[in-house]
This record gives structure tokens, sequence and C-alpha cells, in this order.
């Protein structure tokens, strides 16, 4: 008796330890009494760090985009429209004026001065994700010149310097409250002036945001965001339907039908920046010759293996850049399969009776499941292709070595394609800094140097046309895909906008 | 038996010294660069250099690994995270709550189902019960979770709308994860037990206790049973080990934050002092728990437990642990 009455003691002390310590979600969520409408998101990722400056990536950067605020911001469409700045002037072209509108308070209650934008400039000048967006601006020489205008100065004229203000790693941040709790804590507790304050992180579980009473701009409908991270795709779509969460961000193929044939749920589609391509080393004998990359490039079915691999979202590769991206050349169309002409590239490059080749991936599915196609495909025209697939982090040691041959990846632009070709295919970019192709085109190199200065929109947009044909003609890639953007929501979610750049505007969003 | 304690827990200091080694070695001559993995393939390689700096990367490996050991030993400090900046103990400290309370339930439930049902398989050797209970832990043991788990999210979730499909925030979230990784934990407590059982009933001293008139509830439960239990503890002592590193499969297909997921993430990522404060800290319940078992069996057993006596008496070792 006395033996049970200790075990049960036992099992009752577990039970409240481990069930005291667990953290739940918001009292409100799912209450239908609570006065705060509440908008569940399901992620696909947790986040890294909330510093806008030291990390980017996309998980990070939907939260970011909610709690700190640019000088500008993009549209949908990739237009420059106001944000912290309510208008701005180029006095000449490496000056620039940006008037800032009156009343933004930081979440702290603190008013946003011009110091706080000097100082996000000054922060960002060496740090790890700053160094495409804010090459052009000469920080030292940046100055507040009256209590509302900002004077900005550059080191050269920049194309390109209106989308990257509009980034969030040149996000306005609090400098007296990072100079007061220092720069990790500021990473954990962020504070910005945007929409949405951030409440709590709880680790691989769910990030809450709640609305800033003190916000300058509209009034956001829902009073807390709650992203919630779920990192299966069929999770994510099951929550959806199970009314677990009000919208699932990054619906796979396989999960469209799930959400489409339910008459509560809207699927929302829109192609993005993004494309994967398969890119061939330059070092290797073999791939220096363009009739061996054209070769492989004629012998790929795309539309099939699209179809096969990506169930039929996104399109098929039409050359480096993706159709959404502004200055993307029209002319430009996916490669039709032709086998013969294929053979007859490889024998004119003296190649008749085949070439062995090894195409490299990550563990990553889809890339996995192209490879294998490729494989049978690229056999068709006498190529003898090895698929060998890496652990992520001894897949990028291996690609940024050159210690491939072909391999599988994918690329996303900003909405300025400028500075995206730039890192991929520039010269001056080798190896780890990016051009993995080991690509060499002078007239590439002097198109984008050009078009990195260039402020006639026209003549840079020729440019940026110039610079698809040239890879293009010099089949550099394969261009495989172009991504699309799916997303899902529960009916009756008015406002949402499904952008390219993914960086959705959530406080846009209302119920009727 | 203190004293046996103090002696077991003196032992670990070694143990966890070695695991602390073999798991830094080991991560840092996998093939992979945290720093770049961290900033992503679109990071240029001065940007990389300069973050691995920032970690102490390019410092010599023996210099790595002292500095780790003198912050761990002299301040406690398990280091930071690379992904997230938070310090390793708050990390694993938050999440392993989680972890220990699926753990709790689903070995309880695992016992609670795997210990009856092996007892009656046993005393009803080859009767329907037996073969029916046999099958069902065949079928338990060779499901695999993740699969098993998704089951129960379409049957009981998309189609029923019971139970919440993923999360971990109160007890209805509980149910399906317990049952899933409960399932499999019971079918080999059913089958351990059962073949315990089988062998405790055949022999002398129970044929005596129903010799001598003792009903057969009271031979089964107080005679067998007792005696039967030594090898199934440990294996309840075993499973409830390993959950508590974490049931990597249950959470990632529930979505829940617990230490497994934490890890495997952490791995992947290239996040070493995550994943040796992780592992460490993973030894440490081993320990413990292992510790628990032998001293359960002297709670169970009779005989172990006058040895224990015996040794205290005479300060000697009488029982090889």
């Amino acid at each position: 008796m006395k033996r049970s009455f200790t075990l049960v003691l036992v099992l009752i002390m577990m039970f409240t330890l481990t069930t005291g310590c667990q953290k739940s979600m918001p009292s409100n969520v799912g209450d239908p009494e609570s006065t705060v409408e509440t908008l569940t998101v399901a992620t696909t990722a947790d986040i890294f760090s909330m510093d806008p400056q030291l990390k980017k990536d996309v998980p990070s950067g939907r939260i970011k985009v909610l709690v700190f605020e640019t000088l500008v911001r993009t549209d949908e469409f990739g237009n420059i429209v106001p944000a912290i700045a309510k208008k701005w002037e180029f006095v000449d072209d490496t000056t620039i004026h940006f008037t800032i509108n009156e009343g933004i308070k930081f979440h702290n209650g603190e008013s946003l001065t011009m110091e706080d934008i000097l100082f996000s400039f000054q922060r960002g000048e060496n740090a790890p994700q700053t160094g495409i967006t804010m090459q052009a601006i000469d920080i030292p020489n940046c100055k507040a010149i009256s209590d509302n205008v900002f004077e900005m100065n550059l080191k050269y004229p920049s194309g390109a310097i209106m989308v990257n203000l509009a980034d969030s790693s040149c996000s306005i941040v609090p400098k007296a409250y990072i100079e007061s709790v220092g720069e990790q804590k500021f990473a954990q507790e962020p504070i910005g002036t945007g929409p949405y304050t951030f409440d709590n992180w709880v680790s691989g579980d769910r990030i809450e945001l709640s609305k800033f009473k003190d916000y300058w701009g509209d009034d956001p409908y829902f009073g807390e965001i709650v992203f919630r991270v779920i990192v299966e795709s069929a999770n994510r779509a099951i929550e959806l339907e199970t009314g677990g969460v009000d919208m699932a961000i990054d619906v796979l193929p396989a999960d469209i039908n799930r959400i489409t044939e339910n008459p509560e749920l809207t699927l929302y589609r829109a192609p993005n920046y993004s494309v994967t391509y398969m890119a061939m080393n330059q070092q290797k004998e073999e791939l220096s010759n363009v009739k061996v990359r054209k070769a492989i490039s004629l012998a790929l079915d795309l539309e099939s293996i699209v179809d096969a691999v990506y169930g039929g979202t996104g399109s098929p590769g039409r050359g480096p850049m993706s159709s959404s991206v502004w200055g993307f050349n029209k002319n430009m169309q996916t490669v039709k399969q032709d086998k013969e002409k294929a053979k007859q590239l490889l024998t004119e490059a003296g190649y008749e009776n085949g070439i062995e080749i090894q195409i490299l991936t990550s563990d990553h599915q889809q890339r996995i499941d192209f490879c294998e196609i490729a494989q049978n495909q690229l056999a068709q025209v006498g190529i003898k292709c090895e698929v060998k697939i890496m652990e992520w982090g001894a897949y990028l040691d291996a690609i940024f070595l050159g210690e491939f041959d072909m391999t599988v990846l994918g690329f996303s632009y900003g909405a300025d394609p400028v500075t995206g070709l730039t890192s991929v295919f520039h010269s001056e970019m080798f190896g780890a800094n990016g051009n993995i192709s080991w690509y060499r085109n002078e007239e590439v190199d002097s198109l984008l140097d050009a078009a990195k200065s260039e402020m006639d929109t026209k003549k840079r947009r020729e440019m940026v046309e110039k610079v698809q044909k040239h890879i293009s003609d010099d089949a550099v890639w394969v261009f495989i895909w172009q991504g699309e953007n799916l997303t899902g929501t529960i009916n009756g979610l008015e406002g949402f906008v499904l952008r390219p750049d993914s960086m959705n505007r959530l406080q846009d969003i209302y119920k009727e | 038996m203190l004293k046996y304690i103090l002696k077991r827990l003196v032992m670990m200091i070694p143990v966890l010294i070695g695991v602390s080694f073999v798991v830094f070695t080991m991560m840092y001559f996998t093939p992979g660069d945290p720093a770049r993995i961290i900033l992503g393939e679109s990071a240029k390689e001065h940007e990389v250099e300069a973050f691995r700096d920032e970690l102490g990367l390019n410092d010599p490996f023996l210099l790595q690994y002292g500095n780790y050991l003198k912050n761990l030993t002299l301040k406690g400090d398990l280091g930071t995270s690379y992904s997230t900046g938070k310090p390793v103990t708050e990390e694993i400290v938050n999440r392993f709550p989680t972890t220990m309370l699926l753990a709790a339930m689903s070995i309880l439930l695992a016992a609670l189902i795997g210990i009856p049902v092996g007892i009656i398989a046993a005393t009803k050797q080859y009767s329907v019960f037996d073969n029916v209970g046999t099958i069902l832990s065949l079928v338990g043991v060779s499901m695999p979770n993740f699969w098993q788990g998704l089951v129960l999210i379409i049957i009981f979730s998309v189609m029923l709308g019971w139970l919440p499909a993923s999360g971990f925030y109160g007890p209805l979230y509980w149910i399906l994860p317990a049952i899933t990784v409960g399932t499999s934990s019971a079918a080999t407590i059913m089958r351990m037990t059962r073949s315990s059982m089988l062998e405790v009933i055949r022999q002398d001293y129970i044929r005596t206790a129903r010799a001598k008139g003792q009903s057969e509830k009271k031979v089964i439960m107080k005679h067998a049973l007792s005696n039967a239990l030594i090898p199934v503890i440990t294996v309840v002592g075993l499973s409830l080990g390993i959950l508590l590193g974490g049931a990597v499969l249950t959470e990632s297909v529930f979505s829940i934050p617990g230490l497994g997921k934490l890890m495997i993430d952490s791995i992947k990522q290239k996040n070493y002092p995550m994943v040796q404060g992780g592992v460490l800290f993973i030894a440490i319940i081993f320990c413990f728990i292992n510790l628990a078992v032998d001293l359960l069996y002297a709670f169970v057993d009779p005989r172990i437990k006058s040895q224990y006596k015996s040794m205290r008496k005479t300060g000697k070792r009488a029982v090889k642990m």
C-alpha cells in the first residue's frame, strides 16, 4: 500500500512539473468570447534572429516586415511607395533627400529621430547582410539636414538604390534601445516602428505579435498575430482544414487539392522571384565548351520534368530570371527538347561517344527527383550521369569549392535584378561569392557594371535584357523552373495580397 | 545505498567529459561550415569569413575545445546557439518539459497496456487472447511511428474532428502523440512481460506457492510478477531514456517543439554548441535513469534489496551493477 502510494505521488509530481512548465497558447486563441481578433498563421520554419541586419531568411523576414519599417517599401508590383519617408527627392544623381513622416514612435514609446535613421545605416555598414543593399551608400556623409529631412549621399549613382532601401536589411532600428540592451537582446526582443510589436518567441513552436497601439499608420484589424512553426507541409494544410490556423504558408503541390476542394478555404497563387537551375561548372573541361552545355539543355524535356517534379506549380524556366522580376526579357523562351540536335552538338564538340558527368545535389526531395529524371533523359543522348546526394552543409562546402560538375540549386531575386544577376554571373563573383558556374563573359560584366549605376530606367532595362540574352546564348545554366507562391486561407479574409517576395503585409488583412 | 549512489554520481563525471569530447570532435570533423549554413548560400565569402571569426570557428581545434570545457566547468555555460543567439541552457530548459511530458505519458500508457496484457498472455498461453495480443504487439513494434501518427491525424483530426492535428498546447493536443509513441513501447513491454512471466511461472517456487493453496491471483501478482518485473523495468527504463532524448519522428509529425527536433535541426545547421549541450544533457539524463532503474530493482525485488542491506552492513559491494 505504502509503495503504491509513493508511486502515485511520484507520478503526480512528474505530471505537475511537466504540465506546469508547459507554455500554452495565448488565452484568446480559439476563444469565441475574446474581444481581440487573432490571426493564426502556419509558417514553414522557425526564425533565426530578429536583427534585420544580421540574418536574412524568409521565415524571419515575414515577421520583420510587421515589426520593422524601412524608409521606403515596394508594393506587390515592385513599385517604390512611401513608408517611414513620406517623400523623397533626388537632388542630384548621388544625393537624395528623404522627408520623414511625423509622429512615428518605436514600440517602447520613444519617438523616431534622425539619429535613429543615421544609426541604422552606420550599424549596417559592417553587418553581414547589408553588403549589397548598402554598398552604394556613402554612410559617413549621410546626415540630417533638419528635424524631418534626411540627406543620403551615394558613392556612385545607383539605379537600384530605392529598391535596396526597401529591403529589410535597411530597416530603421532604435539607437537608444540597442545601446542600452545590447545587440544580442535586441535580436531576441526587437522593437521597431512597425504595426505589430514582437511579444513572445517560443523557439521551435511559435512567435506572437500584438498590435502596436501608437502606430502612426493605418490601424491593423487583427489585435494579435500568432505564427505557428509547422515544418511539415501536409500538417500545415491539415491545420488549415481543421481550423487550427487561419492561413497556411507555402502549400506544396500534393496539398493543393485538399484546399481547393474544400468550400471553406481559399488558395492564393502568385509567381515569385525564385528560379531553380542546374549550374554547369566551366572549370571542367567538357563543360567549358558551350556546345556541350547547350546539348545538355536540349536533351531535357523541361515541360514534363516540371510537371512531374513540381506538380504543375510554377512554370518551366525561361532564362536566368523569373518572368515576375522587373526587367525580364519577354523574348526568352523555354528550351524545347531536341535530342537529335543535342547529339549533333556533342559530336561537333568532339564527344561523339558521349561524356560521363556527375550531378551533385543536396538532400532536397524535389531536386533529387529532378536529377533522377535528368539522368535518364541525358542518357538518351549519350551523356552518362552519376547523381550524388549530399547533406546540406557538406553540399554547400562542395559547391563553393567548385568540387562538382553540375548541381541543382535555387536563387531568389529581389525586386531589382541587377544585384542578383551580378552576384551569380559577374566574373568578380567566382566561386564562394556566388558565380559557382565560373562563368566569364566580358560583355556581361560590363553591362552589369553599367546597369549598376545607370539611372535611366529604360536604358537600364535594355541592359538587363541583353544580359539575360547573353547568359541564355552561353547556356550557363539549365533554366529549370520559375517558382510560385501558394498560400491557403480560411474564407472571409479580405485584403490579403500574395506578394512575389513572400513578405506579405498581414496588417492589411481584415474580416468583413 | 547512499554510498553506492554517490559512487555512481562520481563515475558520471569522466563519462560526461568523454561524451563532450567525442561529440565535439565529431562535430568539428564533419563537413559543413556553420557560418555558411547560417548565413545562407547567398552570403559573400568575406561575410562568411567575418562570421566565422565572430563565432570563434577559425581557432584551432584544441583551443576551441579547451574554451568550451573551461566555460562548462567553471561557469556552467554551455554556450550560445548559433542560429537563435539564445543561451543553449535556455533552449534546452524550454524544450525539455515538452519532451518529458510526452515521454512520461507515453511510458505510462505503454506500461498500463503492456504489463497487464503481457501477464494475461503468459498466464493463458496459446489462448485466443495470447495469440491476438502477440499479433497486436508485432503490429505495434513493426508500425513506423510517423506513419501511425499520420493515420491517427487523418482519422481523429481530419475525419472525425475530435482532436487537434499538431502542437502541444494542452491535454487534447497530448493524446495523439502519446498514443503514437506509446504504442510501440507498449508492444515491446508486452512482449518482454509475457516472456519473462512464462519463464517465472514454470519455476519450482510458483508450483510450491500453488501447492500451499494460495489463490491464483496471489500466485501471479505476488510471487510471479515481482520476479518477472526486473527485465520489464530495464526495458521501461531504456525506453524512457530514449524518449527523453526526444521522439524525433513523432515530434516532427505533430510539430511538437521537443528536444529531439531541436537536436535534429541543430545537427543539420552544424549548430555546435546546441548539439554538444543537447547531447551532454541527454547523457546526464541517461545516467540518472540508469541509476534510478538500478535502485528500482531493489524496490521491486526483495532479494536485491537484502543484498543492498548486506552491502551497507559489510561495507562491501555485494551487487554487481
